[in-house]
């Protein structure tokens, strides 16, 4: 089971975590370091998200290993010419890349058949992972089983399948897609003028885009509460609306769906990553990968991210090696599956 | 009113004028003024900055700050785009249509003067609009779906009709490669690739900066070159040039501003649409509502200019609606503003229009007050500025060359974004000189991205049954209007002037042209990826060019007595030639040392060789590339691709 299998490596990986947690950087990577420049690259317009976690990361980096950082801006090619500069890399020039970890792996199997992005890079460290969320309309109920069809706000289509598509197979709705909406405000825009049902962004995403009106964030997907939103359904495990849904349903039913909603929660999170290019040496990422260690461990970030309003949960070293591991494996065997779906 | 509303308004204007808050929005529109007129400085890298460093400040002031951020970048745009034909934003093209004639004309004062003036009067309209709104600004932001962008594209496209051109064939086959460059990219609803040919820096779309930069800029730098030789001043200053006379004009056309604010604003409010589609259709609807004379626009027409100028600056105060009233920004700006909010603690939406009003209004009076600013600013300096059009074309050519080149290089740190904005330039020069429409090319390009999207989310939510035209007040009324529009064309459409010879070489661009159009409509019907929409386009651009191209050959022409090079002498090639090269160079060499290489070439290709000129461009040169090395290795906010040549080194 590819939950299960998570959890226990996601275990071990945060155990190694930990006992790294306290080693700082050797005196040789410091000196290595010390007085570089070094880019971080957002591939994104200024302002958003990711912008905000690499202005707080870059000062602290800054600060602790005497490395030069700067933040450079480039959306262009939808985030593909960012990635190419930083696989471009080289020891000269320190060019790291803040990216979610399932955008890289997809434009990589798009562009290149690249099923592996770690063949081609490496992860310093990830900053915050955040599952996906349904956002639906007022007065839509997420617990309703004569809810059966729904039509949802989408960018494209296929990035639609897992979110949108596998996850409604799951709670036994049927679901259409209306893609070329530009963007989650765009996204929640569509709910609330009431021309779609529903539509999926991170889970933080929700929060903030459903602050200051009526759509709501009916469901998180993961198969545990949220802790920054306790009261909001999940989807997956005991106590999910998957199960809840299904209930008086048969055996072989719900032990699809189940399955169904496993796969969702594996493939549908947000991974926010740190990544640089494997043609960097060996020790140069060593000492890179110490160095964003030190920083997303520290309290100075911890407190610049909590001023900026952004959840800190950092992965570092092997943890976060082996959680993208997990990741691209699972995305490999649902592989055929979502293939149907493009069809 | 209420109380709670007057009192709202009390306690944002006792924001604004305390002290030393007063200063706060003082400071961010010179900084905003000051970013928008240098070449690289974008705004929103500067405001993502400034949002860590007012973590700790007061609310109150943060929106004073970004209030007036958001409200001095606009106009200042404009100003590059008067005085050198830059657009300063991409909100600020339509302006330079007939702001930079009227600079050439040899009024820049009465341009800078005029701009200012309807900017002020633009930017007041849509801030009072914007506070009227405020109690039913949710409901009204509402009534606007895919349905009515769609027919707001068509609205902005129906206006090229109102702009005088030599054919309607031709004038509809440029409108059509306009929207066929607006597809380049990828597909909106599958992100299928689209005529990127196996480039990913093409994935994106063309640069809308880069395609304006190229299309007007580079393309008036080509036409330059014509009167090189006998350095070819502007004219001079006319008698009638003036700050006064610049402003009584947008007194005099008051109707034409009023209209053309409504229409910035109601754009504005539409997330998404953007500041230069307000400017287009402005500047359609003024060329269409034109009494008398319209061959003068494009020209000169100083309605040509405050039309878009009222209209770019009215649609400020639109943007920030959707950010305030539901949390979802519409533009970058919007953008900004929300990731503010959500750090100093405010929600959008209810709370930010009922508890916080006074805080909204506090955000809404800094923009007011910075758009008054730059206007001030505006014309207190039009006359030093004005000074700097009358340099003669062989000193300003090459700075105003290489400003363009850092603007296009800052978008993505992409060589490709040259190469994108120099084919546009050649490609505009040419129309332009076998007497092709080219504003109908810019309306189309800018229109078609978002045309495009809406078009494909109504048709899927029409096949869905979720889209009912008779239960929307708001598609309606645009429809009415489009029909409207659409009959005022056709009545005061004027007897078209009978045609005149063709340049020669005519039928061989329009052959040329015919068999690119022939060549991607083939593109996009031979792979399976293309939408209908996509092939629907390119092949009736396909089949308008080989129209025109027919029709061409068929027609006389003038004697081929011009020069060779189309119009440019031939002595005059070298800046041309040190214009396309320039990409190479930077692509093997780098910035720094290609600007060096380009101003020490350009500098001493002129003429007479001696040693006090050759001293003199070397001099420049090194300035030039030193400065150049430092800014793009160690200030500026991009990161650029490693030379080529640098590999040889290692």
């Amino acid at each position: 089971m590819i939950k299960m299998s998570l959890l226990v490596r996601s275990s071990a990986a945060m155990i190694l975590m930990l006992i790294g947690a306290n080693a700082a950087m050797s005196d040789t990577c410091r000196s290595e370091l010390e007085g570089r420049a070094a880019t971080l690259l957002v591939p994104h317009k200024p302002g958003g998200g990711y912008d905000n976690y690499a202005r707080a990361i870059a000062p602290v980096l800054s600060d602790l290993t005497g490395l030069r950082v700067r933040v450079v801006n480039n959306s262009a090619g939808g985030g593909v010419v960012a990635r190419e500069l930083m696989l471009a890399a080289s020891d000269d020039s320190l060019t790291m890349l803040i990216e979610s970890a399932g955008s890289l792996s997809d434009e990589l199997a798009q562009v290149s058949n690249q099923q592996n992005l770690l063949e081609l890079m490496d992860v310093l460290g990830i900053v915050h992972r955040s599952p996906h969320a349904w956002v639906l309309g007022e007065g839509l109920d997420i617990y309703d089983t004569s809810l059966t069809n729904l039509v949802a706000a989408r960018g494209t289509l296929d990035d639609s399948h897992i979110s949108v598509t596998l996850a409604g197979m799951a709670l036994g709705i049927e679901t259409e897609v209306v893609g070329g909406y530009g963007g989650s405000s765009e996204f929640v825009s569509a709910v609330l003028r009431e021309e779609v049902d529903f539509t999926t962004v991170s889970f933080q995403t929700a929060l903030r885009r459903t602050k200051g009106n009526e759509a709501h964030v009916a469901l998180v997907l993961s198969d545990r509460p949220n802790s920054d939103a306790p009261d909001v359904p999940y989807l997956a495990g005991p106590g999910g609306v998957v199960l809840t849904r299904a209930a008086g349903l048969s055996d072989e039913e719900i032990e699809r769906r189940t399955q169904f909603a496993e796969m969702v929660v594996t493939l549908s999170g947000s991974i926010r990553g740190i990544y640089i290019s494997n043609a960097v040496s060996l020790e140069t990422r060593d000492c890179l990968r110490q160095a964003m260690t030190e920083s997303l461990l520290s309290d100075a970030l911890s407190r610049s991210l909590a001023d900026l309003g952004r959840p800190l949960d950092p992965l570092t070293g092997d943890a976060a090696i082996a959680l993208l591991t997990q990741l691209i494996e699972a995305r490999g065997k649902a592989t055929p599956l979502l293939a149907q779906f493009s069809r | 009113m209420d109380a709670g509303y007057l009192s709202a308004l009390h306690e944002g204007l006792t924001n604004l004028f305390s002290w030393p808050g007063i200063l706060i929005p003082v400071l961010g529109t010179l900084i905003a003024m000051t970013a928008s007129f240098l070449p690289g400085i974008g705004m929103a890298s500067l405001s993502a900055i400034l949002i860590l460093w007012t973590i700790n400040w007061q609310p109150e002031s943060v929106l004073l700050l970004f209030g007036a951020l958001t409200g001095g970048a606009t106009f200042m745009g404009s100003i590059t785009g008067i005085l050198f034909n830059i657009p300063g934003n991409s909100s600020a093209a339509a302006v330079l249509l007939d702001g930079h004639a009227l600079s050439r004309n040899g009024l820049p004062r009465t341009a800078i003067a005029a701009a200012a003036t309807a900017s002020a009067i633009g930017s007041v309209f849509g801030v009072l609009v914007l506070m009227a709104l405020m109690p039913i600004v949710q409901e009204f932001i509402l009534e606007f779906g895919p349905l009515e962008r769609v027919l707001l594209g068509i609205w902005g496209l129906s206006t090229i009709a109102a702009i005088p051109n030599s054919s309607t064939l031709k004038a509809i086959a440029v409108t059509m490669i306009g929207l066929v460059l607006a597809m380049v990219g990828t597909d909106p609803v599958s992100a299928a690739p689209r005529w990127t040919f196996g480039t990913l820096d093409l994935m994106g779309g063309l640069s809308v900066i880069a395609v304006l930069v190229g299309y007007f800029t580079f393309s008036e730098l080509i036409s330059w070159q014509k009167g090189y030789l006998i350095t070819e001043k502007p004219e001079n200053r006319t008698s009638q040039d003036s700050v006064l006379a610049g402003m009584r004009s947008v007194f005099t056309h008051r109707w034409l501003t009023l209209r053309a604010s409504i229409i910035g604003t109601l754009v504005g409010i539409i997330p998404g649409v953007g500041g230069t589609v307000a400017g287009f259709v402005a500047y359609g609807h003024a060329v269409q509502s034109a009494k008398g004379n319209r061959e003068s626009f494009g020209k000169g027409d100083i309605r040509g200019l405050i039309g878009p100028e009222a209209s770019v600056d009215a649609k400020d105060g639109g943007s920030l609606l959707p950010a305030i009233a539901f949390g979802l920004p519409g533009s970058e700006a919007g953008v900004i503003l929300v990731t503010v909010l959500a750090i100093h603690g405010l929600t959008p939406g209810t709370p930010m229009l009922t508890d916080d009003l006074g805080l909204t209004f506090t955000l809404i009076f800094a923009l007011l007050l910075s758009n008054f600013l730059t206007s001030v600013v505006g014309v207190g300096i039009a006359p030093a500025l004005a000074r700097l059009s009358y340099l003669p074309v062989y000193k300003i050519a090459l700075p105003v060359f290489i400003a363009s080149a850092v603007s296009i290089i800052h978008i993505n740190g992409g060589v490709v974004d040259l190469f994108v904005a120099l084919t546009l330039g050649v490609f505009g020069y040419l129309l332009k000189h076998f007497n092709w429409p080219r504003v109908p090319l810019i309306i189309a390009f800018v229109l078609g991205d978002f045309f495009e999207a809406n078009v494909m989310i109504a048709h899927r939510l029409h096949s869905l049954g979720r889209l009912n035209f008779f239960e929307r007040p708001a598609a309606m009324i645009l429809t009415a209007m489009i029909v409207l529009s659409i009959l005022w064309i056709a009545r005061k459409k004027q007897t078209a002037e009978p045609r005149s010879p063709l340049r020669p070489y005519s039928a061989a661009f329009a052959t040329l042209i015919a068999a690119m159009g022939v060549g991607l409509a083939l593109i996009a019907f031979l792979s399976p990826d293309y939408s209908i929409y996509a092939r629907l386009v390119a092949a009736t651009c396909a089949a308008m060019l080989v129209a025109i191209a027919l029709r061409d050959t068929l027609q006389p022409k003038a004697e081929a007595d011009e020069p060779l090079l189309l119009g440019v002498p031939r002595v005059n090639a070298v800046p041309l030639v040190l214009m396309a090269l320039l990409p190479f160079v930077i692509w093997a060499l780098g910035m720094g040392p290609s600007l060096g290489l380009l101003t020490f070439a350009w500098m001493a290709h002129r003429g007479v060789i001696r040693l006090r000129a050759l001293i003199r461009a070397l001099a420049w040169s090194a300035a030039v590339g030193i400065v150049g090395i430092w800014y793009f290795g160690f200030w500026a906010n991009i990161l650029l691709p490693e030379p080529a040549l640098s590999a040889l080194w290692r």
